[in-house]
């Protein structure tokens, strides 16, 4: 096969039955045309090694697509791009340009419990969108051949949890979470990297603690005024909290926790 | 420590609770010198009153002057503004 693929398309000499005589070039003409990623992807660089590697890098496309919390029972999967492969490296594009949003009603197999369970985008349908399946395997869900993991979530006492909901792959997409009411005094456990917000009212101190064991025993943030006067003043801290890390306030009027989403 | 209802508090050596817990279930690392007791449901856990730990004679004291001396800096501000008639 000649390596000097075409960057157009040709235009190829139409034979007539009992009037052209065929010769070697008619069928080399046609021969030097396209080979199979060609066809996909069209002309590209001057060899096959580089067709081979422009497709490994669209294999790990995906655009948008973010999975995010909807309810206890619901997660949602936004609209978007991905390439989505067979275990053999084939590929398949596709595109939805509504949300989706996935129930139990998606389950590969089974039923609901108490475990993580894991997102994948489908593309064994016929046409040109992607349907998501849920399933406990973190590899291989059941009943699928072109599938691709985007993300995660914890189910724990029949809820899904707010802040396990993931997506992968974890550095592609990070954005803030919802708002969540916290309480001082309490010792809460980080499921993602994200901030503490406290604040407190005039006279009183206030402190952040944050470590990797419970009770949380290291100040990460302090702010304190002493005696009701006429310079009284609120004090605040903003603190970040590692994944998995312990926290807590004391002395805080309102505290917030706000995740940082993956 | 196991968690396994969520909600509960901890107890440090001299018996004191000295917080409440909010935690996924499942194990937790827990400091030497503190023990975790588990409730059942949130609404035994809002009754939970956290131990407040008694200011020392030193902090009353320097609190007390703290007071005193921002007292007396307001009073002179406005004797002061009063005799420049910025205030009546």
């Amino acid at each position: 096969m000649a390596a000097d693929y075409p960057s157009s398309i040709r235009n190829f000499l139409v034979l007539y039955d009992g009037v052209d005589k065929v010769i070697a070039n008619h069928p080399n003409y046609r021969g030097d045309e396209i080979t199979a990623l060609q066809t996909l992807v069209g002309a590209f660089g001057t060899g096959q090694a580089n067709l081979t590697d422009l497709r490994n890098l669209l294999l790990n496309y995906i655009d948008d697509c973010k999975l995010t919390y909807t309810s206890v029972a619901s997660v949602t999967v936004a609209a978007g791009k991905i390439v989505i492969t067979d275990a053999s490296g084939n590929c398949r594009w596709r595109k939805n340009t509504s949300p989706v949003v996935v129930t139990w009603a998606d389950i590969d197999t089974g039923a609901e419990a108490n475990d993580t369970y894991y997102i994948y985008a489908v593309a064994d349908n016929v046409g040109t969108t992607f349907t998501i399946m849920i399933s406990l395997n973190s590899t291989t869900p059941t009943g699928a051949t072109f599938y691709r993991k985007i993300g995660s979530f914890v189910n724990s006492a029949g809820d899904i949890e707010r802040d396990s909901v993931v997506m992968y792959p974890a550095n592609l997409y990070t954005y803030f979470g919802e708002w969540e009411t916290k309480v001082n005094d309490t010792i809460y456990q980080a499921l993602t990297d994200g901030f503490i917000c406290a604040y407190r009212g005039p006279d009183g101190a206030m402190t952040v603690l944050t470590d990797s064991s419970t009770p949380p025993t290291t100040i990460r943030g302090r702010h304190a005024d002493s005696g009701a006067d006429a310079d009284d003043s609120y004090g605040s801290s903003t603190v970040p909290v590692k994944k998995g890390d312990y926290w807590k306030t004391t002395g805080a009027s309102n505290v917030f926790w706000i995740p940082i989403k993956l | 420590m196991k968690v396994e209802t969520t909600y509960g508090y901890i107890k440090d050596s001299e018996g004191h609770i000295i917080s409440k817990c909010e935690l996924p279930k499942g194990k937790h690392s827990l400091k030497n010198g503190y023990v975790y007791v588990e409730v059942a449901t949130k609404a035994d856990l809002n009754k939970i009153q956290v131990h407040i730990l008694p200011l020392s004679p030193e902090k009353i004291r320097e609190n007390k002057i703290k007071k005193e001396m921002n007292r007396i800096l307001r009073d002179q501000a406005i004797k002061s503004l009063k005799e420049k008639g910025e205030i009546e």
